[in-house]
């Protein structure tokens, strides 16, 4: 057998990152319609701070536990499996990881904006904020169904 | 409940916005940069369990840490010089604000039209297959 760093812990990590993900995914959608509602001229500023920090919190622990387990995807699944055999999944997988780094990005962005801000006030940072929200929004959803069809195809 | 912002906090933040939107188009557009020219950077060497930033790898090498990390500090940089820079002034005029906006959507499609292309036009090179590996 290979030795990779937490290899012997893949599986723990992998099912920990999905149910970071599952959390994440679910307050993503709420934190997106607070903010589409901030659009609407419907301001639910207290909840808007809660979904904000909900989320970057779990978008940061989820986004560890995907870098933990990495190492042991990278040559396990994609190394020996995926570049070989399914190569669509190896490069979803490439466009997931890159994706993930600008959703962490973003959700940070939205959490600073969502403390800084008077949405009733400040029309120019409500379009900047809805545009963090919606943007890590749609990269969630996305690697969400993408990690899905990837541990389909092969996993650790 | 109210939660609007106190009068010295909102005018103290109003600047906030455009420090934001600096660090997310600096992580944009150094992140795209890493992507799309190879320069030295921090590489992890899974099966080595090492850390090193060799310009040509020899074996397995993840430069995806690496990467990361650069684009997260730089986009921190960025940001804080913008935050210390505007923090003091009155707030920048609406058609700079909107400017500022507009001008992070399109880094935001620029990187992701990067990180698209330049995944799906690699050139694969699997691991050899260990003597003790079993493909399902």
């Amino acid at each position: 057998m290979s030795h990779i760093a937490l290899e012997e812990y893949g599986r723990l990590l992998l099912l920990l990152h999905a149910a970071g993900a599952i959390v994440l995914v679910g307050a993503s959608t709420h934190h997106f319609l607070i903010a589409l509602g901030y659009l609407r001229g419907r301001f639910k500023v207290r909840l808007g701070r809660i979904y904000a920090i909900t989320v970057a919190i779990t978008y940061g622990v989820t986004f560890l536990l995907g870098a933990l387990v990495y190492p042991s995807f990278r040559y396990l699944v994609r190394g020996l499996y995926l570049d070989r055999y399914d190569v669509w999944a190896s490069n979803l997988f490439e466009i997931k990881e890159n994706l993930a780094v600008l959703g962490l990005v973003t959700a940070i962005g939205a959490l600073i904006l969502s403390r800084s801000m008077d949405p009733s006030l400040d029309r120019h940072t409500r379009f900047g904020y809805a545009m963090f929200v919606f943007t890590q929004t749609v990269v969630v959803w996305f690697n969400v169904v993408s990690g899905l069809l990837i541990t389909m195809a092969r996993s650790v | 409940m109210s939660v609007a912002l106190h009068p010295e906090r909102r005018e103290h933040s109003s600047n906030v916005p455009i420090a934001v939107e600096t660090a997310a188009m600096v992580f944009c557009w150094s992140f795209s940069f890493f992507l799309l020219h190879p320069v030295p950077t921090l590489l992890y060497f899974p099966l080595e369990h090492r850390w090193g930033f060799d310009g040509t790898p020899q074996g397995l090498a993840m430069d995806w840490y690496g990467r990361t990390l650069a684009s997260l500090l730089l986009s921190a940089v960025g940001g804080t010089l913008a935050w210390v820079l505007m923090r003091r002034r009155s707030p920048v005029s609406p058609e700079i604000q909107d400017g500022g906006l507009g001008a992070t959507v399109v880094s935001l499609v620029f990187v992701v039209l990067v990180i698209v292309v330049t995944s799906l036009n690699r050139h694969l090179v699997p691991e050899p297959l260990p003597p003790w590996y079993l493909p399902k």
